[in-house]
């Protein structure tokens, strides 16, 4: 890609990004990404820096060599699938002055079929009520709720979709399993 | 009253910017084709370049130019060129491998190294001289930094001192000095506010800072009410810009900048005495001298570690009004924004208090 | 001098064309955008980011402006005001620089446009679901009159202490029987934080409750953005016996009657007469009643 489609291309990409975390729940599609792993190539580029502590192990191929830390010290966790093996549990959640400094957590979806868990979602961005699933196990939804306890304290999820898209689910969403 | 938007629908807008436009050249009001800004007038090119934090004399003497002459947006000229350029590589320096080509220690009569007083001002008379013909020999400056009043040979000048040391080295060692917290390197302009709050960061926002509230600041600091500051040490010099070589690692001297940095001490004042001097670092790229010696002064004062914490601090001590203050181009930029229509917003105001007359009205009748 | 460098001093008029998509480079882009996203993920919080240097002064909307050109995208149509003005100085400056940069279309019809730039005011027509409303802020910190310090307000926020500005209330109230805040009126977001809604009138404050465009809010000289996500309940600070009160018009726009929207004062032949502050939108009402 030319050097221009790449960056209009990571404006897609955030515009994308930023409508999924303002509208919780619902699918965007991210810019021209055709797959998960397109779509996750994309985002990063467009949103992280190559010193941005992410955790993440070897398989991922990023537009730069990351900065590959513990969940602990990381501000990006790079998940493959509906649950991330405990790492959203240690990942910062941010701290009262600073809520901001709370990690951001990308679930990517993989070749292994996943139904997602159906979900009432309420709050910032959700027009009263919507129903629908995600694909995040119920035990992760339960990590995720004491993640987001401490309000506004808290990790944010964004899911990439087998078909490139992103689904949001910001720390300020009240989830209610359903299914 | 009425407050009418300025619009844009006669072209007044446009007429404006050309109306402020530069004359052409040869009707006496625009410079000369090949009119030399950086070489007549460096010491402004060299404040431009120092509040920029940007050191390339020729786009900071054109910015003067499109600016013409106001020094606050020649700055953001030349700030707003610089951002948007790709960062490629750092270079680190020691003081003491300044190129020194002026070097004067206040606080001491004989220092190790000596003092060289270099090109200066500071040595000539401040009488207006209306004589058009070569510069007078009351010490002109010159844009290279020698002169004739300076008996340093030429390839001295050029050259730069041997190393000097530190003046205060001898005080250092026999444990009088009380340095503060330690200032790391860091750029703070690609980090948020939040992250700058530690010494080397603040140290940097004072490298750029505005020169009339350095001074001012400094100024109120210095005459009395704070710790007396003594000036221990001022250098002027070239700094040299360093990359690492791509194939074979090696250092490599790609550059140089003029840098002016000073080191002050601080005794007594408001501050618990505990015998030892508190010590401030000031620099800036260029040589507007003041610049460097209020940022050492302030740097002192907000460093001392001896402050009784029960008294709220001066200006000049505190790090946090600092940070508001110094900025110039937010300062100047936000002053003038008031030139920015406000109607909507006073119509509110006006609302209120038309109202509380109404009301204050009816209570009188009441 | 190098060589680079000379050939950019000799160059000609620089085009705006010779400048990157959206003007800024790609990192200060990324990280307004990382500010942006965890402010909408955290309703009202202030999220400090490295604000860069721009080609507007610090004041004159170089926030709102890095907010803009780090979410533009090529299909965007572009609606720029100040004061309720498309044609205000500071508008036209701001909407010149970015459609230039980034070749987006502009319009002056709030209906039609899907990332609105403002200073001052919200479009006088209801904005719907997939608009982005970009706020210029001056102040960012509603808490500024309690302290000037951000450490301080900083805590203040924190701990979820507002009980100066409460104070303010009670006061203002119980001398005159009413709040002295004029514009900027302080809002609680999603029963959290305290936010400054920006210079708008108290008559735009309504509009932001449960809002279904996404607001985003730029402070370039503070370095701060934060963001309300649509449908949030954004409440004006107030005693439950102490109605929130808008600013209060007696007569209609001079120009196309409307009763109810958020007038100023224009001279007109010498007379002082209250016309819509949403130039477009009243020029709209009077093409249309012909």
């Amino acid at each position: 890609m030319s050097a221009s489609s790449t960056v209009i291309a990571g404006h897609a990409c955030f515009r994308a990004v930023l409508s999924a975390l303002a509208h919780p729940g619902r699918r965007f599609a991210l810019g021209g990404a055709v797959d998960a792993v397109d779509g996750v190539g994309a985002l990063v580029g467009a949103l992280y820096e190559s010193d941005t502590p992410i955790c993440c192990d070897a398989s991922w191929a990023l537009p730069f060599p990351a900065r590959r830390v513990a969940a602990e010290q990381a501000q990006l966790l790079l998940l493959h699938g509906a649950a991330s093996g405990g790492a959203l549990a240690r990942a910062p959640r941010g701290s009262e002055e600073h809520p901001s400094y709370g990690a951001t957590a990308l679930y990517v979806a993989t070749d292994q079929p996943f139904d997602g868990t159906a979900v009432a979602l309420r709050g910032p961005g959700v027009d009263g009520l919507l129903r629908t699933s995600l694909a995040l196990t119920v035990a992760e939804l339960a990590e995720r709720a004491t993640a987001c306890a401490r309000r506004p304290l808290g990790v944010d999820l964004l899911l990439v979709g087998a078909d490139g898209s992103v689904t949001g689910l910001p720390r300020s969403t009240l989830v209610e399993v359903t299914g | 009253m009425g407050y009418e938007t300025v619009r844009a629908d006669a072209g007044a807008i446009a007429a404006a910017a050309r109306l402020a436009q530069p004359a052409r050249p040869g009707d006496g009001i625009a410079p000369a084709s090949g009119f030399d800004l950086a070489g007549t007038l460096p010491l402004l090119v060299d404040q431009v370049a120092g509040e920029a934090g940007v050191w390339e004399p020729a786009v900071c003497a054109r910015a003067l130019v499109q600016a013409r002459g106001d020094v606050a947006r020649a700055v953001s000229l030349v700030r707003a060129w610089a951002a948007m350029l790709p960062r490629r590589a750092t270079s680190r320096s020691q003081v003491g491998e300044l190129r020194t080509l002026r070097r004067i220690t206040p606080a001491f009569r004989e220092p190790e190294g000596g003092q060289y007083l270099g090109a200066s001002l500071d040595y000539a008379q401040r009488l207006l001289d209306f004589d058009d013909g070569p510069a007078a020999s009351n010490g002109a400056v010159a844009s290279n930094g020698a002169t004739r009043a300076d008996a340093a040979p030429t390839d001295r000048a050029a050259s730069g001192l041997e190393q000097i040391p530190r003046a205060l080295d001898e005080l250092d060692r026999d444990g009088l000095l009380d340095p503060g917290p330690a200032a790391h390197a860091r750029d703070g302009t690609r980090a948020p506010a939040e992250a700058n709050r530690e010494r080397g960061a603040f140290d940097q926002l004072l490298a750029r800072a505005e020169t009339g509230a350095l001074t001012a600041i400094a100024y109120t600091s210095i005459r009395g009410t704070d710790a007396a500051a003594t000036l221990a040490e001022l250098r002027l010099g070239e700094l040299d810009v360093c990359v690492e070589h791509p194939h074979t690692g090696g250092r490599v001297r790609v550059g140089a900048v003029p840098a002016t940095i000073a080191e002050v001490v601080l005794y007594g004042g408001r501050q618990k005495a505990d015998g030892r001097l508190g010590v401030g670092v000031g620099a800036t790229l260029g040589r507007v001298e003041r610049r460097a010696i209020s940022a050492a002064v302030l740097d002192a004062n907000c460093a001392a570690t001896t402050r009784d914490p029960a008294v709220a601090p001066s200006p000049s001590e505190d790090q946090e009004f600092l940070r508001i203050a110094l900025d110039g181009q937010e300062a100047t930029g936000f002053l003038e924004h008031l030139k920015l229509p406000h109607h909507v917003t006073f119509t509110s105001v006006l609302d209120r208090i038309a109202e509380r007359r109404e009301g204050e009205e009816e209570d009188d009748e009441g | 001098m190098t060589s680079a460098l000379r050939e950019l001093l000799d160059a000609g008029p620089r085009t705006r064309s010779g400048y990157a998509f959206a003007y800024m480079d790609e990192s200060a882009k990324r990280e307004v955008r990382r500010a942006l996203l965890k402010g909408v993920c955290i309703p009202g919080h202030l999220v400090p980011f490295a604000s860069r240097e721009m080609p507007v002064a610090r004041g004159w909307g170089s926030g709102g402006l890095q907010v803009t050109l780090a979410t533009i995208v090529p299909d965007d149509v572009l609606k720029v005001i100040d004061q309720g003005d498309d044609q205000s100085m500071n508008a036209v400056g701001l909407r010149e620089l970015i459609a230039a940069t980034s070749g987006v279309p502009t319009t002056t019809d709030a209906r039609a446009a899907t990332l609105i730039q403002t200073r001052h005011r919200i479009p006088q027509d209801d904005l719907h679901e997939g608009q982005v409303l970009v706020f210029q802020i001056p102040v960012s910190d509603p808490l500024r009159r309690v302290s000037a310090r951000p450490s301080v307000t900083r805590r203040l926020h924190a701990e979820g202490d507002y009980t100066a500005l409460w104070l303010y209330l009670y006061e203002d109230t119980a001398q005159m029987g009413r709040s002295s805040f004029t514009h900027s009126y302080p809002v609680r977001v999603d029963d959290g934080y305290v936010m400054t809604p920006s210079p708008i009138p108290r008559y735009d404050v309504p509009r932001l409750h449960q809002a279904p465009q996404l607001s985003l809010f730029g402070a370039g000289r503070e370095a701060a953005v934060f963001a309300v996500p649509p449908y949030t309940d954004v409440v004006p600070l107030a005693f439950e016996d102490r109605a929130f009160e808008p600013e209060r018009f007696t007569e209609d726009c001079w120009r196309c009657g409307a009763d109810g929207s958020y007038l100023d004062t224009e001279f007109v032949n010498g007379l002082a007469r209250m016309v819509c502050s949403d130039t477009a939108w009243c020029a709209r009402r009077r093409a249309a009643a012909g």
